[in-house]
């Protein structure tokens, strides 16, 4: 059994530090992951802690499968997001009025700046094909493993790896058009 | 070629994803590493944008303990066997239902009864919704800070009797909601303390069995609510320090009160 594998059995179980560490390894992930897609403050919040809500729930009927935990986790935050999305009936936004920026010089010059430069990429991101945003959204905004992409989203290590790069070839001209 | 080019990419992002120098990926495919290296930089553009993207101190902190709440309940409620997320989404939808017989009900004294209702109660939701809603129209960070302060108090009645009814789980979440609302107290610009947020995540003494775990949850958020007034008690403006202090001697008598009805029913 390995350590993660461990750890996922012992939080299953009520360990409270093993779910602190799934917890605090998974948290800013799953966050980033949320507001890369939604671009709001509030509701990536919010989800957030929905996700994780469910995770307690359900953290004791999960079974391997050679599935990794993150896979299986990222799998609930995006059902929670569709869930969201089609409970709001909208459109996913590509603006938005909110900061969620770690700087490290809160100069509102700088702020507003890079905030301008993410929703350049988000909005980029968002004009590429579903398949190879979700790619990109998982990889680059989750930091998950093509393996981990690949289980979450029930398509084989190939298909992602294509994806992916077709992806950045998409957001490369898309951003060269700026 | 095609899958080749693929599969170096996909080891160039494992590098950049985990912080590596990408440089490396490339070295034993010079006659890739021409074509791979713009969509390298697009690639370390975008990664580089969205790893700022983080939540903020403020959020984290309320979350951890929202977290931690929901965690002893349901530890809680284990010995029950009820779902104790029953209570996360019956509050939610309770809630959408409370603002409308908030809106509905107003001046027809429900508002007034709703005063002293616990959260078993049926007008509890009505209850919180209104304190919602003068936390949403109040503009003034001096008396939001005020409000939090008297909607501590609130709930800290509530998790003692609560507790007194033998409702175990609801003890622990209210007293999730007391360190909660203590943290946005905290993190007001009001007491302009700005390591609020950087608090460590559950610190609990060895506690394994379940049965424990209520008390000592309950003990830590004591504790960690109680350092946190005391930080806010040292920057609180004059007006706002009898109140402080007062929510500071409730907290320690109701939470002993609580921990002493848990003590006693474990023993049980």
């Amino acid at each position: 059994m390995s350590d993660e594998q461990q750890l996922v059995a012992r939080a299953a179980q009520g360990d409270v530090d093993a779910f602190s560490k799934l917890y605090e390894e998974n948290f800013d992930r799953v966050y980033r992951y949320l507001y890369v897609r939604l671009g709001n403050e509030a509701e990536s919040e919010d989800l957030t802690q929905e996700v994780f809500a469910k995770v307690l729930e359900v953290i004791g009927s999960f079974q391997w499968r050679d599935v990794p935990f993150a896979s299986w986790l990222f799998r609930i935050a995006h059902n929670k997001m569709i869930d969201h999305i089609r409970r709001e009936k909208r459109v996913e936004r590509v603006d938005s009025d909110e900061t969620v920026l770690s700087l490290d010089d809160p100069d509102p010059a700088d702020v507003a700046e890079h905030n301008l430069q993410i929703e350049r990429v988000r909005h980029n991101i968002g004009k590429l094909s579903p398949a190879q945003r979700e790619v990109i959204w998982l990889r680059f905004g989750a930091g998950l493993t093509t393996t981990e992409v690949a289980n979450a989203l029930g398509k084989s290590t190939g298909t992602v790896k294509a994806l992916q790069y077709n992806g950045i070839v998409a957001l490369r001209k898309l951003m060269e058009l700026i | 070629m095609s899958e080749r080019i693929e599969d170096l990419f996909d080891r160039c992002v494992d590098h950049l994803v985990s912080g590596d120098d990408m440089s490396a990926c490339v070295a034993d495919a010079s006659d890739l590493a021409e074509m791979l290296s713009p969509l390298l930089l697009t690639s370390e553009l975008v990664a580089r944008q969205l790893k700022t993207v983080e939540p903020s101190p403020r959020f984290r902190l309320a979350a951890r303990t929202r977290m931690r709440s929901l965690f002893f309940a349901r530890l809680a409620r284990k010995e029950s066997g009820t779902s104790f997320l029953s209570l996360w989404w019956q509050r939610r939808w309770a809630n959408a239902m409370a603002t409308a017989m908030v809106v509905c009900l107003a001046g027809l004294g429900v508002l007034a009864a709703s005063f002293n209702a616990l959260p078993s109660g049926f007008f509890y939701p009505v209850k919180v919704t209104t304190e919602e809603m003068r936390l949403a129209l109040t503009t003034s960070d001096y008396e939001r800070a005020q409000l939090r302060l008297e909607y501590a108090e609130r709930r800290l009645t509530e998790m003692t009797s609560m507790a007194d009814k033998g409702d175990t789980e609801m003890a622990v979440l209210l007293a999730g909601e007391v360190t909660r609302l203590v943290v946005q107290l905290a993190t007001s610009t009001v007491f302009n303390l700005s390591d609020a947020g950087g608090g460590q995540v559950v610190v609990l003494p060895d506690s394994p069995a379940a049965t424990l775990a209520p008390i000592a949850v309950l003990s830590a958020d004591r504790a960690e609510a109680l350092a946190l007034l005391e930080s806010v008690l040292q920057s609180a403006p004059e007006g706002l320090r009898p109140d402080v202090e007062r929510l500071m001697n409730e907290l320690s008598r109701e939470f002993d009160t609580t921990i002493s009805y848990l003590e006693t029913k474990t023993a049980s």
